[in-house]
């Protein structure tokens, strides 16, 4: 029972990265809109960089830092979602994700998080849930309010993305508040990958 | 290797630790009321003094770490310990200081953390430094608005500390716009 299950939910299917993903991964978080909303993400994307990202996701897995899945849509990948900064001490792990330019707006990255957020808890028996965004990019603001997040701190000039000081917002959800407020499944089956 | 230089302040000299000072920094800091503040272990276990104090040079070393004893100016008695944690890439640090129980209510923290302040902004350079305490303790948050911070928010159950989850509130100071009292 170690290893990453798959998740599935009403209209997506999460399952660990592959290497055959590197391509569509440059592709997608390549574009600058996903670039320059994500922390970590460079612009341009290198030839590279895809795969050894993909490379850290199993043995940071097994070592239980992190758990990062591809979410997909009828077998194309559409984004990711997952949590790292995994801390068993304090039972809190971080969300992160970013979904492709053309698949905005449809409610994916509220579905992929809240399937993720629930695994966090289900499985991995977390505490608490939380995660940052830009204070400029108010959209990722609203998924995790929609993934029942509370807004709970407004960093002044916390992260430098490019050369440029930048403002974030911390949002966090709590295991108790979440079996209050998650109504219906987030996540539909929880299968062995 | 020493290349922090001594911070002078009204009351206090701020200098660098030394596997000397290993057992002063255990019986303070093994105060329950000390230890139930920080993130610390009480009892406080022999030989922790040392690997921290080791753990601090290495960090000065790496240019990941500032960290100062606290001393009062004259009598050289050690009577705590402030710190910062940097990211380089951020230009950022995290602050973190104690001081002995028997120091507490006399402004050292502030006056301490102030010179703190002021050596990451004019010294190595930084944008920004917070600072984060347990919701329950907020004669921390008092020390961390006298010296100018502004209080950013509060992150719920985020601490583990002996089994309880607590809250602990967070405060940031800018190098530009912030009015250094």
């Amino acid at each position: 029972m170690t290893g990453q299950p798959i998740l599935v939910t009403d209209r997506l299917l999460l399952r660990p990265f592959t290497l055959a993903d590197a391509s569509m991964v440059q592709r997608l978080a390549g574009e600058y809109a996903v670039a320059s909303s994500a922390l970590e993400i460079p612009y341009p994307y290198p030839d590279g960089v895809a795969e050894a990202w993909i490379a850290t996701h199993r043995p940071g897995f097994e070592r239980g830092v992190h758990a990062i899945y591809a979410v997909t849509c009828d077998g194309d990948l559409v984004g990711a979602a997952g949590l790292v900064e995994i801390d068993r001490d304090h039972r809190r792990a971080e969300l992160g994700y970013w979904m492709g330019r053309p698949y905005w707006g449809r409610g994916y990255a509220t579905e992929a998080t809240r399937a993720v957020i629930e695994y966090g808890f289900s499985v991995l028996g977390l505490h608490r849930v939380y995660a940052m965004h830009f204070s400029r990019n108010r959209a990722s603001g609203r998924v995790m309010e929609k993934c029942g997040m509370v807004h709970e701190a407004h960093l002044r000039g916390h992260v430098r993305k490019w050369g440029v000081v930048e403002d974030i917002d911390v949002c966090g959800v709590l295991h108790g508040e979440w079996r209050e407020r998650c109504t219906g499944p987030a996540i539909r089956e929880c299968r062995a990958g | 290797m020493e290349n922090q230089p001594i911070l002078a302040t009204d009351r206090l000299l701020l200098r660098s630790f030394a596997l000397a000072d290993a057992f002063t920094v255990q019986q303070l800091a093994g105060d329950y009321a000390v230890a139930a503040t920080t993130l610390l272990p009480h009892p406080y276990p022999d030989g922790l003094a040392e690997l921290w104090i080791a753990s601090l040079r290495e960090g000065i070393e790496r240019g990941d770490t500032a960290a100062f004893a606290i001393t009062l100016a004259g009598e050289g008695r050690l009577i705590g310990g402030v710190r910062l944690r940097i990211d380089c890439g951020h230009r950022r640090a995290e602050l973190g200081f104690w001081v002995a129980r028997s120091c507490w209510g006399r402004g050292y923290a502030t006056e301490a953390v102030r010179a703190m302040i002021e050596y990451g902004f004019s010294a190595l350079g930084l944008h920004r430094v917070y600072a984060m305490h347990f919701s329950r303790n907020p004669a921390s948050g008092r020390v961390m608005e006298k010296c100018g911070m502004v209080h950013e928010g509060r992150f719920r159950e985020h601490i583990r500390k002996w089994g309880v989850f607590e809250d602990a509130d967070i405060w940031g100071i800018l190098r530009e716009g912030g009015a250094f009292p």
